[in-house]
């Protein structure tokens, strides 16, 4: 909105004054005047070879939209940094995208594989990039069309190690078959445990509502009888440690049986104790149970 | 310093500083609990715990955390990432520190300033060592894939910032007199928007949605947010009392390609641009004070830290509305508040 317009909107006179908040007060007195503009300073551009110095106009300088290169006219700075910042972001979004692209590749290429830190970037950058240029030469086209290939096989095989890597993550945090890795013939409920260097297996029955890790390190030969297992201790001495802990032989099961039995209520932590032969109380190995919170 | 009226009028919820003190706190325990102990204690170990104990703002690992917890992550799930986050943030301060010749980090001497130039820039080192420890342990955190994840985005953090550093750095060895505002919006990017606020968004949303989060929008909330955060920093450099804790006017000194001298340069007059080149000239000494009070004066002469104030504004106008464009969906949270409220903190910090 320019001034006249603003005058005349702020006044309901036929005619606007230059001040128009007072109007009504000046109105018996005084004559309204129509407002105007104030006349230019100047009414042709200086091209006096003294303006090269502007020293000589300071202020007309620093008033100059000028004052940020790439200002649109009349704009403000608060404007300015609105549209500079998504100017330049969406331009380095872009940047960033090609990058990748080319370190995916590249990555690719070095490793046969793929799997590069930007191979998921490149497919979308190049889902996003739009159609090809239709005058482009076969041997581009072909050039172009391995590159894509090439990116959807790089995708492919992130994709695939990202499921590898999850089934090893699955495989290492789940309790039963991590002891199974560590030694321990899993079920579900209950397994069949023996150390590597052992002659016995053991069955693990577990009563317990929480995630739970159990590794039973054996070395060397029985005396006789079963083992036995003292408490389980955490490392923490303010925690209670495991007691419920036991080797026993069910008549339902072909190998002894190692019960655990944990509290609801068990701190989460791990609780490791030795094991020792039956008849002549030598260590044999120890036990931990890692509760997971 | 007062802001713009549209900021005035939405002062910072409490929660921000709460926040900040709380958050702060926890990580500052648990980097103190990563920094090691033993010999060589005088020429390593005790100047490594230095930067780390002086205290800082902690607004990186707050952002970090807050973002992973807005996602639905538990804290400590995020607190190594935040760890290594502000680890690595305080060995780049050393090595700013020798770059830039400052005297004060923090309100006390700086590293290098108390140990040397060579045993500061190996304490930098160390501490950037010691920014992987937390990675490592992220593993067993958030699990193997989501550690890489991050991993990967420090990587590309540390690209950026290196990329940002060595532009500012080169526009001050050049001496250049020629650059946009659009050319420093790109340093501050790269320089630091990428380690201030975009890491610590996007390791954040990786932390909190298992890997499944779309990151590229928070590229542009932390460059908005963090572009703001940088420009206010600049700004106060120009006008703060002690509690800035940097030397007053110290970026003039070091001819530092702020928003405002680039302005300043562009619109200076002939002579005046060859007065500036003469006082910024590297191969010359230091500026002296009644040099930077005239480069000071040019600045107010032409307006520059009007023009600076008011992109720095447009900005955090843009931060408001991508953090609206990520976070509505979300619960509304304390976290939440505390990332929206960090774009008018940035105007009202000291």
């Amino acid at each position: 909105m320019n001034l006249e317009e603003h005058a005349v909107a702020a006044t309901p006179q036929p005619v606007a004054t230059d001040t128009p908040a007072e109007a009504p007060a000046a109105a018996p007195t005084a004559a309204p005047s129509r407002r105007r503009r104030p006349e230019p300073l100047r009414t042709a551009p200086l091209r006096h070879a003294a303006t090269l110095l502007r020293d000589a106009a300071p202020a007309a300088a620093a008033a100059a939209p000028a004052a940020g290169a790439g200002a649109a006219a009349g704009e403000g700075p608060v404007a300015l940094g609105v549209r500079l910042g998504y100017q330049v972001i969406e331009e380095q979004i872009l940047l960033g995208q090609k990058l990748a692209q080319r370190l995916g590749r590249k990555a690719a290429r070095a490793v046969g594989v793929g799997g590069g830190a930007g191979a998921g970037q490149a497919a979308e950058a190049q889902a996003a990039g739009g159609g090809e240029p239709a005058a482009r030469s076969d041997a581009a086209t072909a050039t172009g069309e391995a590159g894509e290939l090439l990116d959807r096989v790089v995708h492919l095989y992130k994709d695939m190690g990202a499921l590898c890597v999850d089934a090893v993550e699955a495989l290492a945090r789940n309790p039963v078959l991590r002891a199974g890795v560590a030694r321990l013939t899993p079920t579900p409920t209950s397994g069949v445990a023996g150390g590597a260097n052992s002659s016995h297996r053991y069955a693990l029955d577990i009563r317990c509502s929480r995630r739970t890790q159990v590794t039973l390190d054996l070395r060397g030969h029985s005396a006789g009888g079963l083992p036995r297992v003292h408490a389980l201790h955490a490392a923490d001495p303010t925690l209670p440690p495991l007691t419920d802990v036991r080797f026993t032989i069910d008549p339902a099961q072909p190998e002894p049986v190692l019960q655990l039995v944990i509290a609801d209520d068990q701190p989460a932590a791990t609780y490791t104790g030795v094991v020792v032969d039956g008849s002549s109380n030598e260590p044999r190995g120890t036990l931990s149970i890692r509760v997971l919170p | 310093m007062s802001g713009s009226p549209a900021f005035e009028a939405c002062r910072t919820p409490s929660v921000v500083r709460e926040t900040l003190a709380e958050y702060g706190a926890l990580t500052r325990a648990a980097i103190l609990a990563h920094l090691p102990t033993g010999e060589p204690r005088k020429y390593l170990y005790d100047p490594l715990a230095d930067y780390p104990q002086r205290g800082g703002k902690m607004m990186r690992s707050s952002l970090c955390i807050a973002t992973a917890r807005a996602f639905g992550a538990r804290l400590e799930d995020a607190l190594p990432s935040a760890v290594a986050i502000e680890l690595l943030h305080n060995a780049l301060l050393v090595h700013d520190d020798i770059q830039d010749g400052s005297e004060q980090r923090r309100g006390r001497p700086t590293l290098h300033a108390l140990h040397g130039v060579p045993l500061a820039l190996n304490t930098g080192d160390a501490l950037g060592l010691l920014s992987l420890r937390p990675l490592v342990e992220n593993i067993d955190r958030v699990g193997t894939r989501v550690a890489l994840r991050i991993l990967e985005e420090t990587e590309r953090m540390a690209w950026e910032s290196a990329e940002g550093q060595a532009m500012e750095l080169g526009w001050r060895r050049d001496n250049r007199s020629d650059l946009s505002d659009a050319d420093y919006l790109v340093m501050v990017l790269k320089k630091t928007c990428w380690l201030a606020t975009i890491h610590p968004c996007r390791v954040g949303a990786l932390i909190g949605t298992r890997g499944r989060a779309e990151l590229e929008p928070f590229i542009r909330f932390g460059f908005f947010l963090g572009a703001a955060f940088q420009i206010q920093d600049d700004l106060l450099n120009l006008v703060a009392d002690d509690r800035y804790g940097k030397e007053l006017n110290g970026d003039l000194v070091e001819g530092k390609r702020t928003l405002m001298l680039n302005h300043v340069l562009r619109l200076a007059s002939p002579r005046e641009q060859q007065r500036l080149a003469r006082i910024y000239d590297p191969a010359s000494a230091a500026p002296k004070a009644s040099q930077v009070a005239w480069v000071r004066g040019l600045m107010d002469r032409y307006g520059s830290v009007e023009h600076a104030r008011g992109i720095a504004h447009g900005l955090a106008g843009a931060a408001l509305h991508e953090y609206a464009g990520i976070h509505d969906a979300l619960p509304d949270t304390r976290d939440k508040q505390f990332i929206r409220g960090l774009v008018t903190w940035v105007f009202e910090r000291t």
